[in-house]
């Protein structure tokens, strides 16, 4: 069986490394370094996008560090590199919202760019998201996306919960329906990267999404990527194609690092390395063909070893049709291999996810 | 696998058991098993139709085959 696609739906780029907040949870390594995707790898990148666009829609997801952190020119001069394939190329960028102004607005409506800001919920829920001089970002960010919608620009927002305490589950949930966002990510608190913080792991964590599942069933003005997530699998199951679509090969998803380095099956492996397999990386844009990269990327040994812990998830869970073999970054960074099985991630936000939803309905 | 109980392990079931009140609330959210499909896009494009820009914990594509079918039945193949 495949378990790698030979193309790619979702690129991810690292524009920079450099990002202007200090986030205390952040996994990057680096993020306080300015270094700049060249020109060259967004050529290179451009190249292998346009080919997997004659097979299929791609989106590039602009990533960070803060990829607004490049500046206006800057960014312009790599997202100009890429051409739209009619349509079937798209941009998206993530960010923390706080350098966004009306020249960001204008690249943003010019390029058609989706946006996604990261911001935590209210005020005191942003205590870990500060400046690099330790002063809080929540108004820079505020300011930003007032911009956003000064505008006109739709925007979604994802927020990492520290606490997941059912007791403000409805208050996040109607925060950022009044912020104006269209959707809302939410990311339970994860220990990975170079953030060896603590990590939330418990029977709190199935209340906490039933309680927004339950506030969520209410009143549905926002969606709930992670609800949309578990009733896609829900509508498979009641439709009896679950197991048949967790046959599929896995998306690639390849993450472009600053220098040229391809990272597959997410984004938050680029820059790190291990003593076992060396830098977490497949090769280099500007030694190879990103398009040949990513079709070889299974002879990589990191890559093998994500895939037996692919398949030994399918041997041993009865989430895996849900799951589909849990996040490689979190299985590393938590036990130290790619081929092991649940983390801390797969508990709580896919396991407890889908508990809490299915009490929440339950208790109608 | 899990030393947790309060996660029970069989999904499938615990879905099936509760079909009607699910299928309400799949009506009422408007979520299909793949709506990218039906926009042309590959199905690895869910994750994004909602709204989101980082989709990398869900890591995934649907069968090929039942994209085809879908476009057959829209007379696009």
């Amino acid at each position: 069986m495949t378990e790698l696609a030979r193309t790619a739906s979702v690129v991810f780029l690292q524009p920079t490394t450099l990002c202007n907040l200090d986030c205390s949870y952040c996994y990057l390594p680096d993020r306080a370094a300015h270094r700049r995707m060249s020109v060259a790898v967004a050529d290179a990148v451009a190249r292998g996008v346009a080919a997997w666009s004659l097979l299929h829609p791609v989106r590039v997801v602009w990533h960070g560090g803060e990829p607004l952190a490049l500046g206006t020119p800057g960014f312009t001069e790599l997202i100009g590199r890429f051409g739209s394939a009619g349509g079937r190329v798209t941009h998206a960028v993530q960010t923390n919202a706080t350098l966004i102004d009306d020249a960001w607005c204008e690249v943003f409506n010019r390029h058609r760019i989706s946006v996604n800001v990261s911001l935590d919920g209210p005020r005191r829920a942003n205590g870990a998201r500060t400046t690099r001089a330790g002063r809080e970002s929540f108004e820079l960010a505020l300011r930003g996306i007032a911009a956003l919608r000064g505008h006109g620009i739709p925007f979604g927002a994802i927020a990492v919960v520290e606490d997941p305490d059912p007791a403000v589950a409805a208050e996040l949930y109607d925060w950022f329906v009044a912020l104006g966002c269209h959707s809302l990510g939410v990311n339970i608190v994860e220990r990975k990267g170079v953030h060896a913080g603590s990590q939330v792991d418990g029977e709190g964590v199935t209340a906490f999404w039933a309680a927004l599942a339950t506030h969520w069933r209410s009143d549905q003005r926002l969606r709930v990527r992670e609800f949309d997530h578990a009733l896609r699998h829900v509508s498979a199951t009641l439709a009896g194609t679950a197991d048949r679509r967790a046959l599929a090969p896995h998306d690639p998803m390849p993450m472009i690092g600053w220098d040229g380095e391809v990272t597959v099956l997410g984004p938050d492996l680029a820059g790190f390395s291990s003593r076992r397999h060396g830098p977490f990386t497949v090769g280099n844009v500007k030694d190879a063909e990103l398009v040949d990269l990513v079709r070889r990327a299974p002879q990589a040994s990191w890559v093998a070893e994500i895939v037996r812990g692919f398949a030994a998830c399918r041997a041993t869970c009865g989430h895996f049709s849900y799951c589909l073999g849990g996040r490689p970054a979190n299985k590393y960074f938590e036990t130290g291999r790619f081929d092991a099985t649940e983390t801390a991630y797969c508990r709580n936000s896919k396991k407890r996810l889908m508990e809490g939803l299915l009490r929440s309905v339950g208790h109608t | 696998m899990s030393d947790t109980p309060e996660i029970s392990e069989n999904l499938s079931q615990r879905i099936e058991a509760q079909r009607a009140a699910l299928a309400s609330l799949l009506a009422q959210s408007g979520v299909t098993a793949s709506p990218a499909a039906a926009e042309g896009m590959p199905p690895r494009a869910d994750v994004l139709l909602s709204g989101d820009a980082n989709p990398w914990h869900d890591g995934r594509r649907e069968e090929r085959e039942e994209k085809k079918e879908e476009e057959k039945k829209d007379g696009t193949d």
